[in-house]
């Protein structure tokens, strides 16, 4: 459809900008990379199944993921995640159905270190693309662009202005901005206790579950006693984040009204 | 300074608390560490919202919003200042967001921010937005987000004031030189003015009494020297009265009608700084809107009140807005239709016929639906107009009358106009304007006068 004239006039002059901050694309492309790559690995492991209908199956999702990706482009969002999300756990049901029950989890030829060694790359993979995917919600994909004035005639305008407003309350000055390393220092600087508490937790399930091996040596009744425990405490972390949320706004209203307890003596007095 | 603080775990956050626990759940059922490492993840970054929240506490802030200006002109420029000062003895890490209606766009700098605030010192931003829609536009609030992860935990600290300004329509695209718009201005007076006569009290001429004529305005002693009746006559003190008639019905609607308005900024950019007068009667089923008439003095007070009209999405009753000016006295001017020829068109001619008889002098403006091709879609006239981007407006265009039926009115309106001595003038699109088109008929008066071309320096 033609554009309209005066639509035209604005294009003409005006560029609609999006911010070009070095980091976004390299963020987009990374992202894909330990999508791919996650994606590669959990196919790679397929094959060693010697399941025809699980590496397929995988084979098939990787492509999807990939074309995905490369289609979404730098629009990065949680929702897309999501749809990432959905793919991964489709695959592993519809492995786990159609496939032979062990043969995705549990290969015969492949010892039970190399199955955890291949599944933590891939989940460390598939952390680090949802760890990216937020930075990139929190820092990218807000509404980071403006107009820029390109013809003669806007950029004259733009400049007279400034130019007026010098040494006035409203003399336009550039302010600088936090840069990426300072953005990413940010993030991990708030995520050290966090993950301190969950090294202390998973430390704790480790010892937890050796004392458990150390009574009851190699045997099935000891996972029987681990995995169950285990999943409790899970449980329970998740009701303490609950909870805690509620807490922090209850701490949160109470300063508010202590605030509005002092204010109204005040009135009173007056 | 009104605030308002932010504090929740959002529905994401909530998504986040119950995904982490499913897939570590899920994962350790079946034993699956491709599950139970991203489990960790979401697990990890909760918390790490609640931390920043609490740290968050001591922080304090003081913030105000100022605006350059209170009413602006479309596509014109407008400086936004934010104050933020840090009270609290840390330096604070935090992304300020100048939200803002759709009347404007930010320019040079994006409306999110992410800067440091030193700790017991104020920072100053300052915005520059471009206003390109006409309306009430809306600056503020601005919200100061401080910690990670805000779409999973809000904490925000939003000044809730907002500034509303007004939005006046868009001057227009040709830069005519005001010389020309003088000349031009001057020939309109040489025109016009006789025949808008008998407002005025500056003795004009003697001529033959007519039928009709006012018994006070004979000259006896004329009357006595020449031995028939002699009246005098009076000419408007060689002011112009404008009244422009704008159509606010559903045909008009969209940029058509943002053209419109634009048209009366230029025909008042004409009058500035003289003693010709105008007048709006913006009507579509009513009279919804009368701005008396003001001198080219007061120009800016004419253009404050038209930064809020719209059309609506009825079929416009010209008759009846005559009829209104007809009883509020407003006879005698240069009447300006702004219209075009769609819809009821016998009404439209009814009322020029009532015009004419009102001593006025009828300048039909075409804003010819053929050249600017648009029309309001039904849909688009129940979604609200006012609250739509130019972008999204493409979609509801259909096409207009026919040719054959276009042309037909056109003819008929012709007709009607010559047989009362008044004027078509047709806007052929945006690359048209109303000065070149008053030029052309100046040209139609004495085709002698230099070309418009010439005049305009194309």
């Amino acid at each position: 459809m033609t554009m309209r004239i005066r639509d035209k006039v604005f294009v003409e002059e005006w560029e609609q900008t999006t911010i070009s901050d070095t980091g976004a694309p390299i963020l987009a492309l990374a992202h894909h990379l330990f999508g791919a790559l996650a994606l590669g690995i959990i196919v790679f492991q397929s094959a060693f199944s010697l399941n025809i209908y699980v590496f397929a199956i995988w084979l098939i999702l990787g492509i999807i993921v990939l074309f995905i990706d490369f289609i979404r482009g730098t629009s990065l969002s949680l929702g897309n995640e999501l749809s990432f999300g959905v793919i991964f756990i489709l695959g592993t049901i519809i492995s786990l159905v159609i496939g032979n029950v062990n043969s995705m989890f549990f290969p015969e030829i492949l010892g039970r270190i190399d199955i955890i060694l291949y599944q933590v790359s891939a989940g460390i993979c598939v952390s680090i693309r949802f760890l990216i995917t937020f930075f990139y919600v929190e820092f990218f994909s807000q509404r980071n662009y403006y107009v820029k004035p390109i013809s003669n005639y806007t950029e004259d305008q733009v400049h007279q202005y400034k130019q007026n407003l010098i040494k006035t309350d409203f003399e336009y000055t550039d302010i600088k901005t936090q840069g990426l390393f300072q953005k990413w220092g940010e993030i991990f600087k708030q995520m050290l206790w966090p993950i301190i508490i969950l090294t202390v937790l998973a430390a704790a399930g480790i010892i937890y579950s050796l004392i458990i091996y150390y009574m009851i040596p190699r045997n099935a009744i000891a996972e029987l006693v681990i995995r169950p425990s285990l999943i409790i405490i899970a449980l329970l972390y998740t009701y303490l984040l609950i909870r805690t949320n509620s807490v922090l706004m209850k701490i949160h209203e109470k300063g508010k009204s202590e605030e509005i307890d002092d204010i109204v003596p005040d009135d009173l007095e007056e | 300074m009104e605030k308002t603080n932010q504090f929740e775990l959002t529905r994401n956050g909530k998504a986040f608390i119950l995904f982490g626990s499913l897939f570590i759940i899920l994962g350790m059922a079946i034993e699956n560490y491709l599950m139970i490492i991203p489990g960790v993840l979401f697990w990890l970054i909760v918390p790490s919202t609640y931390i920043s929240f609490l740290k968050s506490q001591k922080y304090s802030f003081d913030a105000s919003v100022r605006v350059s200006k209170e009413y602006i002109r479309s596509r014109g420029l407008l400086s936004v200042v934010t104050e933020i000062s840090n009270t609290s003895s840390s330096n604070i890490k935090a992304r300020v967001s100048l939200r803002f209606s759709y009347h404007f766009e930010c320019i040079d700098k994006p409306e999110n921010i992410y800067l440091v605030l030193p700790s017991n010192s104020t920072t100053k931003i300052v915005w520059l937005l471009l206003a390109v829609r006409r309306g009430n536009g809306e600056v503020g609030p601005v919200e100061i987000s401080v910690g990670p992860f805000q779409f999973l935990f809000r904490n925000q600290r939003i000044i809730d004031e907002s500034i509303y300004i007004k939005i006046l329509p868009q001057r227009p695209r040709i830069n005519i030189p005001w010389k020309t718009k003088k000349e031009l201005l001057m020939k309109m007076v040489h025109e016009f003015a006789q025949r808008v006569r008998g407002r005025g009290d500056e003795f004009f001429a003697l001529r033959d009494y007519l039928p009709g004529d006012e018994v006070k305005h004979i000259d006896w002693f004329a009357t006595a020297r020449h031995d028939k009746l002699i009246s005098k006559e009076y000419e408007d003190e060689r002011n112009l009265h404008f009244l422009i008639y704008l159509d606010l019905g559903s045909t008009m609607f969209g940029p058509k009608f943002e053209y419109a308005l634009s048209s009366i900024v230029e025909l008042s950019s004409l009058i500035k700084g003289t003693n010709h007068d105008l007048a709006v009667i913006a009507y579509s089923d009513f009279v919804k809107r009368l701005i008396v008439p003001q001198v080219g003095k007061n120009e800016l007070r004419l253009m404050l009140n038209l930064f809020d009209i719209e059309a609506t999405g009825v079929q416009s009753n010209f008759i009846d807005a005559v009829k209104f000016t007809k009883t509020n006295q407003l006879l005698h001017s240069i009447a300006i239709i702004f219209s075009d020829l769609e819809g009821d068109l016998r009404r439209k001619l009814q009322g020029i016929h009532l015009l004419q008889s009102m001593g006025s002098r009828v300048i039909f403006v075409n804003f010819s639906t053929m050249h600017f091709n648009i029309l309001a879609s039904p849909d688009w006239m129940l979604e609200q107009a006012q609250d739509m981007n130019y972008r999204d407006v493409i979609k509801y265009i259909f096409p207009s009358l026919v040719e054959d039926e276009y042309k037909k009115r056109e003819k008929e309106v012709r007709n009607i106009l010559y047989t009362i001595g008044g004027d078509y003038l047709e806007i052929a699109g945006y690359d048209d304007n109303l000065i070149l088109a008053l030029y052309r008929l100046m040209k139609q008066y004495s085709p002698t006068h230099r070309l418009v071309q010439e005049a305009l320096g194309i």
